[in-house]
């Protein structure tokens, strides 16, 4: 061997040690944070319960769970329920994000800005109490109604999945303001004006131009609410009180009061696909690419 | 752009009433700290500090603050740590499986918490580590390394690899290089890197939930306050925590703007 390919395989080997020595808390924190936990979940979820003393794979967890009327409701539920609050985050959230991009000055494009950050600053548990303090019976809205003698009895604000749609728009609009406001506020201005010089109307503008363009922000925007909303317990246990149950309390319930962790998983793992799912169907109707979805944010 | 007088009252309404909607349940969550009536509901009958005289007798809340600090410093040096040395990784090596990696990496930035939480229970539950502060700094670590791993990857993608170089042409070893040059370029993002773990790690609900056992990080304790009934005194901690988390991004925007200029 020549001096050369020796010199040559000892900075190879260096270079594979360095990156080695780099990757190697990184490596760590994959594999026994994320792979192997979820990959154990995924194994309990096919495991029989303990007390039954049986060894060997069983389908009884699932099955259980898509026998039962209730869960199939509450799952649905869930999912119907997320995929409202991404809609009415997407309605709220596509006016303001295109206000501050296009429409305000620059000045008060920034003003605006901190005003719709700072709440984000405020743990998701404070702004679930607040909406505790405005809709409950005696709150704040009720109140100032009988004030005003509109009404004399107090009408059911909470508890319910009105209210669950309010606070989870709450807790996770800025998740759709920023990456729709980030790509709309990369497009050109000329794009819409030369629109609107062949003679398009400002609907057509926002439908054929803006709504378009701004798609991959909508995108992870949907994304992340949808996740956040639908894999979130605070919100839905403090504004959807004992009758409308979310999935994640569901899981909650299994684990720690009825204290069946095979169920649980199972249920868990169920929740983990069902992301998978959309956030797969989402990014293959716009066709995006996962990390820049993420990277959006 | 040309925009019609009809759109601008349409906007400038839009936006009043988000305001509203947005500010307005965080005001009055203040304001009613202030209350004498023990109910947390308009109308103010009278002002009072009564509310936060009781939160600093509540023993159980001090230790729950501490309980929550102690951990975000865990989770942070952890976060920043794993965050550093992963960027590096990412940036200046082309490695086999190195997308696998990535797209893995960020994975728990779109995993719900709530399985976050549970798979992480069961796992250590595998490995006899009993849930608590420690198993609570694993479980908040596991998804918020990703978001400072984000936030330092996209400054040292920026970095101009000569300056380094120049660096080692005048003498100074590879390491020395990298810890003069590169980590004092990097500090703007590992500061907000930090303030953000800090943050998310002290108001982190959904997976510590699973994760805690009998000891309370601050908002466990909330939460637990919350069930046994409304009460001012939890209007009281939280204007406490709002003007002590605005500040405290104000702080870090502030800072973080200016280090950006040079």
């Amino acid at each position: 061997m020549s001096t050369l390919t020796l010199i040559r395989n000892k900075d190879q080997f260096k270079r594979n040690l360095t990156l080695f020595i780099l990757l190697l808390p990184g490596l760590l924190w994959i594999l026994m944070l994320i792979v192997i936990p979820q990959f154990s979940m995924f194994i309990d979820s096919f495991k029989f319960r303990p007390i039954y003393h049986k060894k060997g794979f069983t389908l009884e967890n699932y099955a259980y769970f898509f026998t039962n009327l209730l869960y199939i409701k509450i799952f649905l539920k869930t999912l119907g329920v997320a995929i409202l609050i991404t809609f009415v985050s997407f309605l709220v959230c596509f006016p303001i994000a295109f206000y501050i991009a296009k429409v305000a000055k620059p000045d008060m494009a920034r003003k605006i800005f901190i005003l719709v950050i700072i709440p984000f600053w405020v743990s998701e548990l404070i702004r679930t109490f607040s909406w505790m303090i405005i809709l409950g019976d005696h709150g704040v809205i009720n109140r100032f109604l009988m004030m005003l003698h509109l009404r004399t009895e107090p009408i059911t604000l909470l508890y319910n999945n009105f209210s669950v749609t309010v606070g989870l728009v709450y807790n996770y609009l800025l998740f759709m303001i920023l990456p729709i406001y980030s790509t709309l506020e990369g497009m050109d201005n000329s794009l819409m004006e030369a629109a609107q010089d062949l003679g398009a109307n400002r609907f057509n503008v926002m439908r054929r131009i803006v709504i378009p363009y701004s798609l991959p922000g909508i995108m992870s925007g949907s994304i992340m609410v949808f996740m956040l909303s639908v894999g979130t317990y605070i919100a839905p246990t403090l504004l959807g009180g004992t009758k409308e149950i979310w999935f994640t309390e569901l899981i909650y319930n299994k684990f720690f009061k009825a204290m069946n962790w095979r169920l649980g998983s199972a249920l868990a793992f169920t929740l983990l696909i069902l992301t998978l799912l959309f956030i797969f169907l989402v990014i293959k109707i716009a066709g995006l690419k996962l990390t820049d979805v993420i990277e959006e944010e | 752009m040309q925009i019609s007088k009809f759109e601008k009252i349409f906007y400038r309404v839009f936006l009043v009433l988000f305001l509203i909607y947005l500010l307005g349940p965080l005001l009055i969550v203040m304001l009613l700290s202030f209350n004498t009536s023990p109910a947390p509901t308009l109308p103010m009958k009278g002002f009072t500090l009564e509310w936060y005289r009781q939160l600093f007798m509540d023993k159980q809340l001090k230790e729950s603050i501490l309980n929550s600090i102690i951990v975000a410093i865990g989770v942070t040096i952890i976060s920043v740590s794993v965050a550093t040395t992963t960027s590096f990784a990412l940036v200046r090596y082309r490695f086999k499986g190195q997308n696998g990696f990535y797209a893995l990496a960020l994975s728990p930035i779109i995993t719900p918490g709530v399985i976050l939480g549970v798979s992480i229970l069961i796992f250590l539950y595998k490995i006899h580590f009993k849930p608590g502060l420690k198993a609570v700094v694993l479980g908040q670590s596991s998804f918020i390394i990703s978001f400072a791993l984000l936030t330092i990857m996209a400054r040292l993608r920026k970095f101009d690899l000569s300056l380094e170089e120049a660096a080692q042409d005048l003498g100074a070893s590879k390491i020395k290089a990298i810890l003069k040059i590169t980590i004092p370029y990097l500090k703007p993002a590992i500061v907000s890197a930090a303030s953000l773990s800090f943050l998310l790690s002290f108001d982190n609900f959904n997976t510590t939930l699973f994760l805690v056992g009998n000891e309370r990080t601050l908002p466990i304790q909330i939460y637990s306050m919350l069930r046994f009934g409304l009460s001012p005194k939890i209007n009281a901690i939280s204007t406490i925590l709002v003007v002590l988390t605005v500040l405290a991004g104000f702080f870090s925007s502030r800072t973080g703007k200016k280090e950006e200029t040079y």
